[in-house]
């Protein structure tokens, strides 16, 4: 997590502000964990194995992940996580091949909730689109609306097409991230909404290009940087910079709901842009009467393909601060 | 796409296991071509399979009680109840309840996004 990217998310600001995470405590679910990596040192306070093989992280997915949100930047401070001062529970929940089974992940939300959690991160997807009933969804709905937990999810990696976000991403009440590089360009394998019910998805969208993260020890699955380091990609890597704003926010105004600062994140992100490839190859060659046709599609389109493939827009943790504050003190008077 | 949908002909009714929630996949229609017509369930893949039914809770204590069903474990606070069967069993117990249930899909398979 390089400080370049904090700075553009407006993360830096907060921290001048004594805002870095603490007392926080974020539940991740995904592929374990590597507890020897000196950023996550002393991060972890509880862990469970839900796939059974330990919780050791085999693939590196959920340590680079683990990192963004809370890296402690003890080689160099620049490489501090978003919400560097927050402390960590990790579910292991997949099998060596990165898979994971719905009730399993049911149990370890469950388990994430009983262990007092205030935001979950949630980089794992089903292959196949849902509407929003599946029971993963409706359990991320209902840790929500009943337990006051949030939950981030990645929207999946199966675009350019429409209508591609899988589970849990599709639940109404998640935070559904989509991620754009680093010129704030949606990335193409970013999925795209709506849902399957018509509702807009992804919510926002955050950095997912190249990103340098903490490498679990022995793992490839990244372009390796160093021993320590690699560089991860997509939205997976895009969602723990939004757990990690969660973090940051729900410190600062700790009586704030989930859907307060839902509200707060998705009032306050800055312009993210369409990718001009992705609406350029859905032009058809041939006749002028079918180009025009397909220009008329082109521009009618627009609107619909921005809303459904970067939501609101690319995060942004100051402007949301600020509109958060502004939401509590309405609230107040 | 994975096979995540199982849709059926059955006693020369369609039954489809995860409508409405899943989005038609490449299974689908596959499915039912290869199964219409033949006016017999044949099952697509042998031994238990795992599969979600989420319904009211006494519907679920109902289901629970299915000497063809083995409960996995009831999640009372979302209407849910996982439970591993054969197909066929799945597929008349289906028809049988079709009015009573909220959805009644196989377990969807999740995975790491990278």
């Amino acid at each position: 997590m390089t400080h370049g990217i904090c700075r553009r998310l407006g993360v830096t600001r907060l921290w001048s502000l004594k805002i870095t995470g603490k007392g926080i405590l974020v539940g991740v679910i995904g592929t374990g964990i590597d507890l020897t990596h000196p950023d996550l040192e002393g991060k972890v306070v509880a862990t469970k194995d839900l796939g059974g093989h330990g919780i050791s992280d085999d693939i590196g997915h959920d340590t680079a992940i683990a990192g963004i949100i809370s890296a402690k930047g003890a080689k160099n401070w620049r490489l501090r996580g978003l919400a560097y001062e927050t402390q960590l529970v990790i579910a292991k929940v997949t099998q060596f091949d990165g898979s994971a089974e719905e009730d399993v992940l049911i149990d370890a939300l469950e388990w994430l909730a009983s262990q007092g959690v205030h935001v979950i991160n949630f980089s794992i997807t089903s292959d196949c689109v849902t509407d929003g009933r599946d029971p993963v969804s409706r359990e991320v709905n209902y840790l929500v609306q009943k337990r006051g937990i949030a939950v981030v999810c990645a929207a999946g990696n199966y675009g350019p097409a429409h209508y591609t976000i899988g589970s849990p991403g599709v639940a109404e009440q998640a935070i559904t991230v989509g991620c754009v590089n680093n010129q704030d360009v949606l990335r193409l394998a970013s999925s795209r909404g709506p849902t399957l019910d018509g509702r807009v998805k992804p919510d926002t969208v955050a950095p997912g290009e190249r990103i340098l993260c903490p490498r679990a020890h022995n793992t490839t699955s990244c372009d390796i940087h160093s021993d320590l380091y690699g560089f991860f990609d997509l939205t997976s890597i895009a969602t723990p910079h939004v757990t990690g704003i969660y973090a940051l926010l729900r410190q600062a105004f700790p009586k704030a709901t989930p859907q307060q600062v839902k509200q707060a994140i998705l009032g306050s992100c800055d312009p993210a842009y369409m990718p001009i490839v992705s609406r350029i190859t859905s032009l058809p060659s041939g006749s002028l009467y079918r180009l025009q046709a397909a220009l008329k599609r082109f521009f009618s389109r627009k609107k619909f393909d921005e809303k459904h493939s970067v939501g609101y827009g690319r995060v942004n943790a100051y402007r949301a601060y600020l509109k958060l504050k502004e939401l509590m003190n309405v609230g107040k008077t | 796409m994975p096979d995540c949908i199982y849709h059926f002909q059955y006693r020369g009714k369609n039954i489809c296991l995860s409508a409405p929630s899943i989005s038609p996949c490449g299974a689908c229609p596959r499915a039912s071509t290869v199964l219409s017509g033949s006016g017999e369930f044949k099952p697509a893949m042998k031994g238990r399979l795992k599969f979600s039914i989420q319904a009211s809770e006494p519907v679920l204590a109902g289901l629970a009680k299915d000497p063809r069903l083995e409960v996995i474990k009831t999640i009372s606070h979302i209407g849910t109840m996982y439970v591993t069967a054969t197909e066929e069993n799945i597929v008349e117990m289906k028809m049988e309840n079709e009015d009573k249930l909220v959805t009644f899909a196989k377990a969807i398979p999740f995975r790491s996004v990278r």
